[in-house]
């Protein structure tokens, strides 16, 4: 019997990935793709773009992405679809989308679907992940900063991961550091920052605990000078991330009261 | 075990690159670690329009935890800010010729007004003899322009790894609308082992009318390659703003049939509109 199993496993397996090939079926797509929120005294834009046309752009079609602002304490704050033509792209401005009264701090989550539920147009694309940049800027337009997103909600968990950055941040250069951390996970994450000073010796100050609740997230600020720190380099580093990639998003303020910013 | 880290300049953009080379463990895990403890040797490549013009086969030893840094003072060709340049850090730790994992810093600094901005981003595989070039689909979702705000993508196109090698390849540049029209297109050569950049602004000039607000767009290039480190600037002219990010490849977004997404992906150049 096991070897009549077997055999009949053999044969059906090849027949049901030959049907599978032939029928239509929905877009696959992975978890949504989450990314920092930054209201108050910043905008944040979001470019989503329908990625499935342009990678099969012989049977090109609508897409729709589903996004969501989450509040730091993890409450949804709003939900909406949004469709994107073939070849096209969206720049997601969220007071337009989701209203002005909108939280200083919190996290946008995006995910990418077909616009017809089922169609054979990407099928050969497998699993597909949402793709989107996000843009944060000053109020007057003096600072600028284009990160990608790191993470996905609900990926593997990282409160047991010791991380260090690979930045080398300038305290002569630098007055100001914030770190936006988010937790795309349905648990409340217990995580630690710090600043690693570079030298022979390292040293570690700045400690910065919190608990960020699930779907939440929050603003980390170390003012230098107070530090101590005019001079030498230094790091970020963590004690524990929410997900196994979410890393936080630094943003450099200069003595003209500036920044720059990026993924840690 | 070895890697190579590709690096662009933008003097196009006016800006002066600084790039620190880090010897760090990216992966916890217990070997990973060890092995991060030995020194890391670099080798600097620079080549220019497919000729190597500056190579410094012992640029640097970096310790566990170091750096080296990359600038006009330590490799002084930076110091020509007329043409640009592909830079080749190639790092290897120990004599095991397999792959490792590092992120290295770039910075970027204005010449005119002193703004930086900064990136890591990984260095990858050494190839070995003859590189083989294959199809390469780039998506930048992240372009803007207006008035006051330009946008400009380097693409630092790695062929082969001997001098003196300047055969080119052919690439389609479509720049997007939001509703999906393409708004003009172009063709380049690039040069294997050269730098190439974009200026969007310039590229888009009489074709698109540009006010205070800014407008996005979205830049599809298409094209062969061994190797492309492809990095996009936006920059706003009038506050002096300055924003840096990498491209990530379709590995990112999709899991699927990537030889038919490489081959179809072409099929939308030539005649084919996007209307």
């Amino acid at each position: 019997m096991p070897s009549l199993w077997g055999n009949a496993k053999d044969v059906l397996r090849p027949l049901k990935r030959s049907v599978e090939r032939r029928m239509p079926g929905r877009l696959k797509a992975a978890a949504p793709v989450v990314q920092a929120y930054l209201g108050g005294e910043y905008e944040t834009r979001y470019t989503l773009v329908n990625f499935p046309s342009l990678y099969s752009p012989q049977t090109p079609h609508p897409c729709v992405y589903d996004v969501a602002l989450y509040a730091p304490d993890g409450q949804r704050v709003g939900l909406r679809s949004l469709r994107i033509e073939k070849f096209g792209s969206v720049e997601v401005r969220p007071h337009e989308l989701f209203g002005s009264n909108l939280p200083a701090l919190g996290m946008f989550t995006a995910r990418i679907r077909a616009s017809n539920p089922f169609t054979f147009a990407y099928k050969h694309l497998g699993t597909v992940t949402s793709h989107f940049y996000a843009l944060y800027a000053d109020r007057n337009g003096s600072s600028l900063a284009l990160v990608h997103p790191q993470t996905l909600v609900n990926a593997p968990r990282g409160e047991n991961m010791q991380w260090r950055s690979g930045y080398l941040l300038d305290a002569a250069k630098i007055r100001k550091l914030v770190a936006i951390q988010i937790n795309p996970t349905p648990h409340a994450a217990d995580v630690g920052l710090y600043l690693v000073r570079e030298g022979a010796v390292s040293t570690h100050l700045g400690d910065m605990d919190g608990r960020i609740p699930a779907m939440g997230s929050r603003k980390v600020i170390w003012d230098l000078p107070t530090l101590g720190m005019t001079q030498g380099l230094f790091s970020v580093a963590a004690r524990g991330l929410p997900t196994n990639n979410a890393k936080p998003i630094l943003l450099t303020y200069f003595a003209d009261g500036s920044f720059c910013g990026m993924h840690a | 075990m070895q890697g190579q880290f590709i690096i662009s300049t933008c003097n196009r953009a006016d800006l002066g690159l600084t790039a620190l080379l880090r010897n760090t463990s990216r992966d916890e895990t217990a070997g990973a670690a060890g092995a991060a403890r030995s020194d890391m040797q670099v080798d600097l490549n620079v080549f220019h329009a497919g000729v190597l013009e500056y190579q410094c086969l012992d640029f640097a030893t970096v310790p566990a935890d170091g750096f080296a840094e990359v600038s006009a003072r330590t490799c002084p060709i930076l110091n020509d800010s007329t043409r640009e340049f592909l830079l080749l850090a190639r790092c290897r730790r120990g004599q095991d010729d397999g792959y490792f994992p590092q992120e290295h810093q770039v910075i970027y600094e204005c010449r005119q007004d002193g703004r930086t901005t900064s990136l890591l981003y990984d260095q990858m595989p050494v190839m070995g003899g003859t590189p083989k070039t294959n199809s390469i689909l780039l998506l930048a979702p992240k372009v803007w322009i207006s008035a006051d705000i330009d946008t400009f993508i380097t693409l630092a196109n790695v062929g082969s790894y001997a001098s003196g090698r300047s055969a080119g390849s052919r690439w389609q540049i479509d720049f997007m609308a939001q509703n999906g029209e393409r708004i003009h297109s172009v063709s380049a050569d690039l040069i294997q082992n050269g730098s190439h950049v974009i200026d969007v602004k310039e590229s888009l000039a009489g074709r698109i009318e540009l006010s205070g607000e800014s407008r996005m767009l979205t830049v599809v290039a298409r094209g062969e390659t061994a190797l492309c480190a492809i990095l996009t600037f936006v920059r706003n002219h009038r506050t002096r703003a300055l924003a840096l990010e990498h491209s990530l490849s379709p590995h990112y977004y999709m899991n699927g049939d990537f030889a038919r997404v490489r081959k179809e992906a072409f099929m939308m150049g030539g005649a084919r509109g996007a209307g």
